[in-house]
């Protein structure tokens, strides 16, 4: 069996690179990879609330693999969107439409965000919050895991 | 929990399975069915339309709200349900075409269609969708699928009884569903097993978002997967469609 590794310890594992001041990390264990990148944080987060925005590379922002490890919130608040199954991941409801959402968009809670199917099944996959998708991480057409990351949405509050 | 206890009958719409999300979206009780005489939008699967000639064809929706999140197995659900009335009724037994085909001797009888809306992990509701040709003579088929279509009617030779089919499907689609809730999933896939198109050791070839794939069929997964044997390695596919299938009995 490979090993486990829960949000509790990726989360320790940032606060000991900030400790520590490292921009890079990287464990492995019974054939379980993580890897952590970081870039400090020059600026402390703006006061007013965000607004919808250009996509930007990450800004204090760690990018955490691997994917089991269910991540819910990232450093930056970033709420990430998962699979709930194994699939194909849409983006529009059928080819000739336009994609339910892009990265900029606001997002509202209940919106739908993606397609995912399975025998047949078509699972619309919709947004639990309010806030403005940072990040599309599945490629249209192409398959999905159970539990990997779709988006990253930056909530509203 | 009852399925058909209660029915919405229109003449027209759109598409039942509209119908069935806009009343799951509003609470309605599980179980509740949408039946119409025709729809004007049927859905087929990857955006095609369903051909829904009015009064000829049985189009209905279930509305279901799933306790768990994997719901993987309802297209399979369904097509049982569905093939378990049949024979009730009829005594003709259709066979299934994974993974949402119901088809005899090769040509299609009808159709699953399955959707549903999960907000992040928890699935919010299901409507489970299916459309079975009932009392279609040969030319009520557009030309270019006559060959491929049939009816009740064609198979049987005599009108079909509507509402006892829709007694016996109720009572099909609470047993199979039933059994899905409980966490039988075992049942439904050695179930549908034995009514599958495809038997162990055949050559098939699949369309998937790879790309079309061929090798030899060894079964479905307890997720409802097809599982093919390709260059010595056993892979499920989840995505796919049969796009031939070499020497089956049951197919031709």
């Amino acid at each position: 069996m490979s090993a486990k590794i829960d949000y509790k310890e990726i989360k320790k594992l940032v606060q000991f690179m900030e400790e520590k001041k490292l921009s890079h990390f990287e464990l492995e264990i019974e054939g379980l990879k993580v890897k952590i990148s970081r870039n400090p944080s020059p600026l402390p987060p703006p006061e007013s609330p965000p607004v919808p925005q250009e996509p930007e590379e990450s800004e204090g922002n760690e990018s955490v693999e691997p994917q089991e490890a269910e991540p819910e919130k990232g450093k930056n608040n970033l709420i990430f969107i998962t699979s709930p199954m194994v699939g194909t991941f849409y983006l529009a409801p059928d080819p000739s439409s336009s994609p339910f959402v892009e990265v900029g968009d606001p997002v509202e809670k209940n919106q739908t965000l993606c397609i995912i199917e399975a025998m047949k099944l078509m699972n619309e996959i919709e947004s639990e919050i309010e806030g403005v998708l940072e990040e599309i991480y599945a490629e249209n057409g192409k398959p999905v895991e159970y539990g990997q990351k779709l988006f990253a949405i930056k909530p509203l509050s | 929990m009852e399925i058909g206890a209660k029915i919405v009958q229109v003449k027209s719409c759109l598409s039942t399975n509209d119908m069935a999300k806009d009343l799951a979206l509003s609470g309605e009780k599980e179980g509740t069915v949408v039946i119409s005489e025709e729809q004007t939008q049927g859905k087929g699967t990857k955006g095609r339309s369903w051909y829904s000639a009015r009064k000829k064809g049985l189009y209905l929706s279930v509305v279901l709200y799933p306790p768990h999140p994997d719901i993987s197995l309802l297209p399979l659900v369904a097509g049982l349900a569905v093939s378990d009335a049949v024979f009730s009724s009829l005594g003709i037994r259709i066979s299934l075409k994974w993974p949402n085909d119901l088809v005899w001797k090769g040509k299609k009888l009808g159709g699953i269609l399955c959707e549903s809306a999960y907000s992040g992990n928890r699935v919010n509701y299901a409507v489970l969708g299916i459309g079975l040709n009932l009392s279609h003579g040969m030319d009520d088929f557009p030309e270019e699928i006559r060959d491929q279509a049939v009816s009740l009617k064609l198979i049987s030779k005599e009108e079909p009884d509507e509402k006892a089919l829709l007694g016996n499907l109720w009572q099909a689609l609470s047993h199979w569903y039933g059994e899905f809730v409980h966490g039988k999933g075992d049942r439904i896939i050695s179930a549908y097993q034995e009514i599958s198109v495809l038997s162990p050791g055949k050559k098939v070839t699949l369309d998937t978002d790879r790309g079309e794939i061929s090798g030899i069929y060894r079964g479905i997964s307890p997720q409802g997967g097809l599982i093919l044997e390709s260059g010595g390695e056993e892979k499920t596919y989840f995505s796919a469609e049969i796009k031939a299938v070499k020497g089956s009995k049951k197919e031709g």
